[in-house]
């Protein structure tokens, strides 16, 4: 009895404090995104590139973060694992990290005209933690080349 | 510089809908869960205890014996010199019980121990036989709530409570095999199992008082007992009234009220 209650109190604080921080997170993201809009644009595709610019800079830029589940997302996904279904309390938190790890590539590379090349890869910590009530951890890096050109005379 | 159309497009963009995320809220996930899991334990312990219940009630003496002597111990409990006289007083009140019950007679022996412990209780075994702590025994207890304390066991006797209490550890461990596969699902599933056993024990305790308070009416023409004894308790523990929401017994209160209006 002590147990679930116990459980039950865990869980909405949990909830409550995850899910503040998630919001705060979410609107941190969207204001950064909108502050880097403008520069620099991001190929994910080309494998060769080319230009007729003079180019003054070529650097490699990363972002990296890990992002973690709070105690309640990780209870509700593994209830959602023992029945099957979407793990929907899990795609926030990739997306999250995905636009995290982006943001900070972008940022890293500031002053560049383009991030040539961008790839995002993306892992999960933890995952094979004999803990059974482990909360998984997600790894995500987004990197690129970035390309910065001369100045036009 | 991005193209101001290709500008405002990434802009609603990012101000848009996130399409990579859920819309369901977690919290209804949760809730629909919880739900689904609750449900269906609660469906399967209130099925499996209606089961067992019809075919415990409609039991015959002799299975009801056999299964009792499964449980017997083989171990003779010796009774300290101090405790002998409390014991013949109660086997006398317990042959009194038996000639007004033609429910029990001809069925356990029920012999009354003594059990040494710190704690204040009285129970009965699975094999039909009674215990009495060593703490109860020391309280000074008049011939009436002694009687009021033993006709309360024997009432979970002529109720089948200890042969019900062996359906329900039955019905408990399937729900662990099955729940046990997953932790989360298991700590929800036992924490029901346990609102649900204390519920249903609350009651039995309710329905031992009545049938303790009936047979003291019948042999003394009084329940007096029944009140003293609980009155003498409720002072010595004095808990909040919520606690007993965690607990196998209905509060003290619940049981004064109730020995006290069925005289009525």
């Amino acid at each position: 009895m002590l147990d679930i209650i116990v459980l039950l109190i865990t869980l909405a604080i949990t909830y409550a404090i995850g899910s503040y921080i998630e919001k705060r997170h979410f609107k941190k993201i969207q204001q950064r995104e909108i502050a880097l809009i403008k520069k620099p644009i991001i190929s994910y595709g080309a494998k060769k590139w080319n230009t007729k610019r003079e180019i003054k800079k070529i650097e490699m830029v990363t972002g990296e973060v890990v992002i973690s589940g709070d105690y309640f997302k990780t209870f509700v996904a593994g209830l959602k694992n023992f029945f099957g279904g979407r793990l929907t309390t899990f795609e926030s938190i990739m997306d999250r990290a995905r636009r995290e790890a982006i943001l900070r590539m972008r940022e890293k590379a500031r002053n560049a005209h383009i991030i040539v090349n961008a790839r995002i890869e993306a892992i999960m910590l933890d995952c094979d933690s004999p803990e059974a009530n482990a909360i998984p951890k997600c790894a995500v890096i987004a990197y690129g080349t970035a390309v910065t050109y001369a100045p036009q005379k | 510089m991005p193209h101001k159309n290709n500008y405002e497009a990434q802009l609603e963009l990012i101000k848009g809908e996130n399409v990579n995320v859920g819309t369901k809220s977690e919290l209804k996930d949760f809730s629909v869960l919880l739900g689904g899991i609750v449900g269906v334990v609660l469906v399967f312990l209130i099925s499996f205890n209606t089961v067992s219940t019809f075919f415990i009630d409609k039991m015959s003496t002799e299975s009801q014996l056999r299964i009792e002597s499964l449980f017997k111990s083989k171990e003779k409990i010796e009774i300290p010199e101090k405790y002998k006289q409390q014991i013949f007083l109660l086997e006398n009140i317990k042959q009194r019980i038996i000639e007004n019950d033609v429910s029990i007679q001809g069925k356990s022996q029920l012999n009354i121990n003594v059990l040494k412990s710190k704690e204040i209780n009285a129970m009965i075994k699975p094999d039909g036989s009674i215990l009495f702590t060593t703490k109860l025994l020391d309280e000074n207890l008049s011939e009436e709530e002694l009687a009021f304390v033993l006709a309360h066991e024997i009432g979970h006797y002529s109720n089948k409570d200890h042969l019900k209490s062996i359906s329900k550890q039955i019905a408990y461990a399937i729900i662990c095999a099955v729940a046990g596969l997953d932790s989360k699902v298991n700590s929800i599933a036992q924490g029901v199992s346990e609102i649900e056993f204390l519920s249903h024990s609350r009651e039995q305790e309710k329905e031992a008082d009545l049938y303790a308070n009936k047979m003291l009416i019948r042999i003394y023409g009084t329940n007096e007992g029944a009140k003293s004894f609980i009155k003498k308790l409720q002072n010595k523990e004095n808990l909040p009234e919520f606690i007993h929401y965690f607990s196998t017994h209905p509060s003290w209160n619940e049981r004064l009220e109730l020995v006290e209006t069925s005289n009525k």
